[in-house]
């Protein structure tokens, strides 16, 4: 088991604790640059523990003289601390009783620590710059990082020393991956327990084998690994001088399409926000549809004749998959690489770096420009991770490039500005109301059925539904069904499959764990099938621009204002049928279809006022 | 939850209710039918249990479709066993997979009450009629557990031994770190590495002096038997002055 020493740094009446896995190496490191007493507080092997120890020992000895007294003081507060949060821990909703507590030790603290050293400073210096050489832009839980090391035949274990070398000197940060904090509330105190990873406090308490005390480990990024209270979360901010630019004049862009005038402002302005020194965030707002890919295209020749890496962060592994070529066919020039879970490029370097939301937590401190594309992010829109990710990845100084359809409100104030009246264009955004076609977006029909499930269940006639998908299907327009739950998949099939009997072998009903799911989802593009019941959390390969959409079900809390304008976006895509049907069905009126249905028609009258003030340049 | 599906949905009691009454006798299905109904499960899930029907081996609960009752052809083989007998609750198919990776590798413990719940229902249908004195489970090596963080299996015999009131003791240690069972090909292979892979505890027993003490051994998944037969030998063979039987209960096979 390792544990982590914490210790006091005293020098010139200055005083700051440090965390060590290796106390050698920190005396060997104090010495050789500027000296100082060290004081050893104690130890424990919760990562998190001794972290927020830390905290509160910096807060507390600040411009103190330390005295044996204040030492001993130290220790005391450390130890009550230690004890609070293990009653914390064990007292929270009550059912969960942890045998456990949380450990810290004051005595044989240094000797736990004492093992054979044997290397001179400049030896580990040398193995700590090749390490960061290695390393840099990354975050890596712990056994990421011994895999990463691996592929490079460097054992864990042994670059123990190295590692802490850097973090002494600012170069490396160690963390754990989930941190302990106290909430004094005035009725009751609170432990904070949160993933420093994804952000997320859904976190399972546990009584761990690894560390030998209470833990925790988060239930929101589980599928890259545990991220626990002893694991260790190493990040390495990117070395600044990695720059280089290119030959100015080079052209790195080979694109020969067109903008409209529209699109054409709205990319120069985005090359603008990248080229010039005054905005850290911009946002391009394009409804569903309006063509977004090629508006990046400037901006990104910008940032990389400025000689930076570029990150392309989105939620969806197929919009990953689909920009990859075409992002290869432009530039051309430039290595691009897609990074997602299954990639074998996952580890790699490149100029151009696609990469899905998970796989963004994976790097620190890197990018001079990372773009957000979220525009088709349904159903992974809104996703909190997505831009704790995004923040950590972006450079010292680096920027931020949102596309959106639906920017959440906290987005909007900041950098449209007002959301009743909205500007077209400001320094921070600039906004596409209107679809490449230039046909307005198809309004939902909303239909309140009183009994929705009910009736669907019992198979009672409801021409409200029957009628509409009855026509689209005669007129050969593929046309998916949202439900709100997987079980609905199959009532809501059963009932269609019921009241339209001539077309009932051409629907079919798939979910996110359908063994089937890939082989159906085929079908329906290829026509086969001319109806899709699917609930929103299908996860890739679904995304069938030109269909009809009906939503059964539209008052489930699942649907929110994004994800219905979302939903509204994927009709009527194509130059032929440019309305499409999109049928919201409920058994009330919620806030979100009225905020939903308010943004569809505040777009389109944004869009026609523009075509009303043709050429509409700044 | 672990399909994506809700746990309540309409006509779930009658699911449930049925279910129950397909696993045990009357006497135990209010029990059993309080444990599904607390489960986090839903319909689907449990209409599709790939639950292990008579005809099974008597002595290792091989399902033997087909053949009249009885003892398979592998125990008839085998002769005299440590072990009186095995049960096992499903076929480890691919709904158990999805359960087990997520449980053991990925790490995901909140499923450890699910499994837990499943082992109590497996305890009902097949050992309600039994006394137990002690519960223990398949142990892990240390510097596995340790890397690990968990035991799956001692996660869901701790939720068993509260639920039927039967203490979980720490009756065996794992010595010999054995390779990845997985890896390990071929049923003799298994048997070899499995030799003397546990070291016996007895400090439990002495607090049953003279007695017969039946154990219940705990596992989630029964491949080829070697590792319940070798904590079966240990518990047996190692100097227990006093009569012992062990019976042992695996949630898939
Ligand atoms: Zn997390
Ligand atoms: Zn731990
Ligand atoms: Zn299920
Ligand atoms: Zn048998």
């Amino acid at each position: 088991m390792r544990a982590y020493l914490l210790y006091v740094k005293e020098e010139r009446g200055k005083a700051q604790s440090y965390i060590t896995p290796c106390f050698e190496v920190d005396k060997l490191f104090w010495q050789q640059s500027d000296g100082g007493t060290l004081h050893i507080l104690g130890s424990s092997t919760s990562l998190a523990i001794v972290f927020a120890l830390r905290e509160k020992i910096n807060q507390h000895v600040r411009s103190r003289r330390l005295t044996p007294e204040t030492l001993r003081q130290l220790r005391e507060l450390a130890h009550a601390s230690v004890k609070e949060a293990s009653v914390l821990y064990g007292k929270e909703d009550g059912q969960q009783e942890c045998g456990l507590p949380f450990q810290f030790t004051s005595e044989q603290a240094e000797r736990e620590q004492a093992e054979a050293f044997a290397m001179t400073a400049e030896q580990i210096r040398a193995e700590a710059e090749d390490l960061r050489s290695r390393l840099q832009g990354r975050s890596l839980l712990w056994e990421e990082l011994r895999y990463f090391l691996q592929q490079h035949a460097v054992v864990l274990e042994e670059v123990l020393p190295a590692l802490q070398w850097l973090a002494l000197a600012n170069k490396l940060e160690w963390r754990p991956g989930i941190c302990i904090g106290w909430r004094k509330g005035w009725w009751k105190h609170r432990l904070l327990l949160r993933c420093d990873r994804c952000g997320s406090s859904r976190v399972c308490k546990t009584e761990c084998h690894t560390c030998g005390q209470a833990c925790a480990f988060c239930t929101e990024c589980l599928t890259m690994g545990r991220s626990k209270c002893c694991t260790p979360y190493i990040c390495v901010p990117a070395q600044p001088s990695h720059r280089k630019a290119t030959t100015a004049g080079e052209k790195l862009l080979r694109w020969d399409g067109r903008y409209t005038p529209w699109q054409a402002i709205a990319a120069e302005r985005a090359r603008r926000f990248v080229s010039a020194d005054d905005n850290q965030a911009f946002l391009v707002w394009a409804v569903c549809g309006a063509g977004k890919t090629e508006l990046l295209f400037p901006a990104m020749e910008q940032a990389l004749s400025d000689g930076g890496q570029i990150l392309l962060a989105t939620p969806r592994k197929d919009v990953v998959l689909e920009l990859l070529p075409r992002l290869k066919r432009v530039f051309p020039g430039c290595k691009v690489i897609a990074v997602h879970g299954s990639s074998a490029e996952k580890w790699e370097e490149g100029q151009i770096v696609i990469a899905t939301t998970h796989q963004v937590l994976r790097y620190y401190r890197k990018f001079p420009l990372v773009i957000v594309d979220e525009v088709d992010a349904f159903p992974y829109h809104r996703n909190p991770m997505l831009h704790r990710a995004v923040e950590r990845a972006v450079a010292e100084g680096g920027k931020r490039l949102y596309l959106s359809a639906t920017p959440p409100a906290i987005m909007q104030r900041a950098l449209v500005g007002s959301t009743n009246r909205k500007a077209l264009v400001s320094a921070t955004h600039v906004l596409l109301p209107q679809r490449y076609h230039g046909h307005p977006l198809p309004v939902p029909t909303i239909q309140k059925i009183p009994r929705l499930d009910g009736k669907l269940r019992n198979g009672d006639p409801l021409p409200l539904l029957r009628d509409p998908v009855a026509l689209s299907l005669q007129q050969h327009r593929p046309i998916f069904v949202f439900v709100p739950y997987i079980e609905q998949v199959e009532v809501a099939l059963a009932f269609l499959q019921r009241s339209i009997p001539d077309h009932a072998r051409r629907m079919a009903g798939v979910y996110a764990a359908d063994p089937e799911r890939e082989r159906k989802v085929q079908r329906f593009r290829r026509g086969e099938y001319g109806l899709l019941v699917t609930t929103t959390i299908l996860e890739r390969g679904v995304t069938i621009p030109f269909s009809d959409v009906v939503v059964v079900g539209a008052d489930a809390p699942v649907f929110d204002e994004a994800s219905l304008v979302q939903i509204a976006g994927r009709a009527g895509r194509s130059h032929d049928s440019p309305d499409g049907l999109v049928l919201f069905l409920c058994t009330r009126w919620t806030k979100a279809q009225r905020l939903a249905l308010k943004q569809i028609r505040q777009m389109n009258r944004l869009a026609r006022q523009m075509k009303e003030v043709d050429g509409y340049v700044d | 939850m672990l399909c994506g599906r809700r746990k309540r949905a309409p006509g779930r009691e009658r699911e449930v209710a049925a279910m129950a009454n397909k696993l045990v006798a009357q006497a135990f299905f209010p029990i059993v039918y309080r444990l599904l109904e607390q489960a986090a499960i839903c319909c689907s899930c449990l209409r599709q249990f790939p639950l292990i029907d008579a005809p099974f081996c008597h002595r290792c609960g091989r399902p033997m479709a087909g053949k009249r009752e009885g003892v398979c052809g592998d125990c008839q083989r085998f002769g005299r066993d440590s072990l009186t007998q095995n049960r096992s609750l499903f076929t480890y198919n691919e709904w158990g997979k999805a359960l087990i990776s997520r449980f053991k590798y990925r790490g995901d413990e909140r499923l450890a009450q699910l499994s837990g719940c499943l082992l109590s229902v497996a305890f009902y249908r097949y050992y309600a009629d039994r006394r137990f004195q002690i519960i223990a489970n398949v142990p892990l090596h240390r510097l596995r557990l340790e890397e690990r963080g968990f035991n799956q299996t001692q996660k869901m015999t701790e939720i068993l031994g509260k639920n039927i009131k039967v203490p979980v003791l720490p009756l065996l240690d794992r010595v010999k770190s054995t390779d990845k069972l997985s890896k390990t090909q071929g049923k003799a292979a298994r048997f070899r590495s499995m030799k003397s892979a546990f070291r016996l505890n007895p400090e439990p027993f002495t607090r049953f002096q003279g007695r017969t003490v039946s154990v219940l051994l705990i596992d989630d998944i029964y491949t080829t038997g070697s590792t319940i037969r070798s904590c079966a030998d240990t518990i047996l063979y190692s100097g227990v002055v006093f009569p012992v039987e062990v019976c042992s209960l695996t949630l898939f096979r």
